[in-house]
């Protein structure tokens, strides 16, 4: 499965989502986001056939010391996320070509560091082709324990959305506020719609799957989901249809 | 309260008779053109320059340059020249002011026309309303409290320079649950900040540093959506309508009484109209229930039943019109595109314009950011 990606629908997404999180990062981090979105926005221009969307290094959300539960206060840590995207269609060459690309492959890494060190860490990325397992998964120990499962299905892969679960659980209160203020209304509409059509995408196609198939209980069938969707869809719901497809 | 207002006009009887009903005729100090050519340096340390347009009756019809050293505007020059940085804030009066500018006056841009012609306020002599005697007065005050405020300021470390600017000049409470907030929101505006060198001077400087921050709050924090803002912009926050608010907040309620907590009353408070503190109205939000009808049941509570409008909309944006002046309409995002123009600082949020109101208008058109223009034209 390779799904389609509008990228110019995306891009305004991502610089929603990095106006909104650039108040949990540090300035280096803040210029590594700006740099990001600025990327992103080459590699539509420019329009390649083959381009990797990635972080050079890792972008720093935190600290954080209120992780936990109401109240308590917990060691300082912060979450360190990096990236690849690898984008591909064929090569055509039109006077104006659209922005729609297949992700080819797409991988997050989310480290958590204390005292200068990193101490866990899980991934976010579609699987190879001959593994078993969903193929939109999160993995815990393959990094420190070379052990591959197990692999939790997570409709959550593109880098904005696991940022977003990252800050939700790493600074849960004040990444809900930051959210709720009045001037973050329209840069959170903008995630939240995208965020929406994402997940009721997936779902739809879950549900579909499920009836097409009643001889395997749902949770097995869930690990070995591979959706069927051919496109991420846009805040309005739209699915890309590339020309060239 | 001293003479602080230094006022030049052929024709000063109708500014001061408004200026006596209210009590405060005794702040102008009145000089003609023959006065002012007398005296070197008129009214030093004054709050207020506020010069007509037209000092010779000869002059408003003649279209060559024999009148022009008796304009407000070449006496503007000269009072600059003569005063240097410790100038206070100018506003240019006139009958005729939109014949004074040569150009239309809107109503909501008269801070950008004042700054093309290098003042900081303009207005229309209007005898029956005195509005510009209201506006005069707030700044006057305005320009005083900072001189007042400047030895605080000078002694802040400069960490703590916006925090004494909230404290001594925006009122901003010191219990306030949302201060640190409201302190961030204010320093993302770029204060002007005091020149180290006024330091030495500092409560003798002649406005060196309160010029700057009262064109700052006119032309930047009043005149968008900043650390302050519009009632339109509370209601579109709390998802009721601009007029039902407005009833609501001048009753007596509990509502009434939570928004009062929050209202802007530091200076040129009411200068643009009412304004309150942005990250407090955020806090407020915050208390209440996020589920959409659990919020609306709270707010019901707090105003009485029945009271508020509520607006059934996803995002509810403040409607800006042709001229990117915010008006106390309410919609849907989804019914808007985002426009700015070059007049905007970059930190300021963008104006929100129907789609409907774009459609027959070309020059808004151009404004819309090149993101939205797509949706325009899928929507077309």
């Amino acid at each position: 499965m390779s799904l389609v990606i509008d990228l110019a629908e995306h891009l305004a997404e991502v610089k929603a989502f990095a106006s909104l999180a650039s108040d949990f990062v540090d300035k280096k981090s803040a210029i590594k986001l700006d740099s990001l979105v600025r990327t992103l926005e080459l590699g539509i221009t420019q329009a390649r056939a083959k381009w990797t969307w990635e972080t050079k290094l890792p972008i720093e959300f935190g600290p954080s010391t209120s992780y936990d539960a109401k109240g308590k206060t917990m060691p300082e840590t912060w979450a360190c996320l990096s990236f690849t995207c690898e984008f591909e269609r064929p090569d055509i060459h039109r006077r104006k070509p659209d922005a729609m690309w297949r992700i080819d492959n797409s991988s997050v890494h989310v480290k958590m560091a204390r005292e200068g060190r990193d101490f866990l860490s899980c991934h976010f990325d579609y699987k190879n082709a001959t593994q078993w397992g969903p193929q939109l998964h999160v993995q815990l120990a393959e990094g420190e324990h070379r052990f591959p499962i197990p692999r939790l299905p997570s409709g959550i892969f593109l880098p904005t959305d696991c940022a977003d679960l990252i800050l939700s659980e790493l600074m849960p209160e004040a990444w809900e506020r930051h959210q709720r203020r009045g001037q973050a209304s329209n840069d959170v509409s903008m995630v939240r719609r995208a965020q929406e059509e994402r997940v009721l995408s997936m779902v739809g196609d879950i549900k579909g799957q499920w009836a097409n198939d009643t001889r395997i209980t749902r949770v097995s069938m869930l690990q070995s989901f591979t959706p069927t969707v051919k496109g991420v869809p846009n805040h309005r719901g739209k699915i890309p249809a590339p020309s060239w497809l | 309260m001293p003479a602080d207002i230094l006022y030049v006009d052929d024709e000063p009887n109708a500014l001061l008779a408004l200026a006596k009903r209210g009590g405060a005729d005794e702040r102008f100090t009145v000089l003609t053109i023959e006065d002012l050519k007398a005296v070197e340096h008129p009214l030093p340390g004054a709050s207020a320059w506020v010069l007509d347009f037209y000092n010779d009756e000869a002059s408003r019809d003649d279209k060559t340059f024999a009148g022009t050293e008796s304009t407000g505007l070449s006496l503007f020059q000269r009072l600059r020249l003569l005063a240097g940085e410790s100038r206070p804030p100018a506003v240019l009066i006139s009958n005729h002011l939109e014949m004074a500018l040569g150009q239309n006056v809107t109503a909501g841009l008269r801070h950008r026309l004042a700054e093309e012609v290098g003042v900081e306020w303009v207005a229309e002599k209007s005898p029956e309303t005195g509005d510009y005697l209201r506006e005069i007065l707030t700044i006057a005050d305005a320009t005083a409290a900072f001189q007042s405020a400047t030895k605080a300021l000078a002694a802040a470390p400069p960490e703590d320079y916006v925090g004494t600017l909230g404290d001594n000049l925006l009122a901003l409470s010191p219990q306030a649950q949302w201060r640190l907030l409201a302190i961030s929101d204010v320093d993302a505006w770029r204060p002007p900040v005091l020149r180290a060198a006024s330091e030495e001077t500092a409560g003798e400087s002649l406005n060196e540093n309160a010029r700057p921050f009262v064109a700052w709050m006119i032309r930047q924090a009043l005149a968008y959506p900043s650390f302050v803002i519009s009632l339109a912009q509370v209601a579109a926050r709390l998802k009721v309508s601009t007029q039902s608010l407005r009833a609501c907040a001048a009753a007596e309620n509990g509502l009434a009484t939570a928004l009062d907590s929050l209202k802007y009353g530091g200076v040129m408070g009411e200068f643009a109209g009412p304004r309150w503190w942005s990250a407090g109205i955020d806090d407020f939000v915050f208390s209440l229930p996020s589920a959409s009808d659990a919020r609306q049941a709270a707010l019901e509570e707090l105003a009485g039943k029945g009271e508020l409008e509520f607006l059934n909309v996803d995002d509810a944006v403040v409607v800006s019109d042709a001229d990117l002046v915010e008006t106390e309409l309410i919609a849907a995002s989804d019914d808007c595109v985002r426009a700015s123009d070059e007049h905007a600082p970059s930190h300021a949020p963008p104006a929100w314009v129907l789609k409907r109101d774009v459609a027959g208008d070309r020059t808004l058109a151009r404004r819309v950011w090149l993101e939205d223009q797509s949706s325009l034209a899928t929507d077309s």
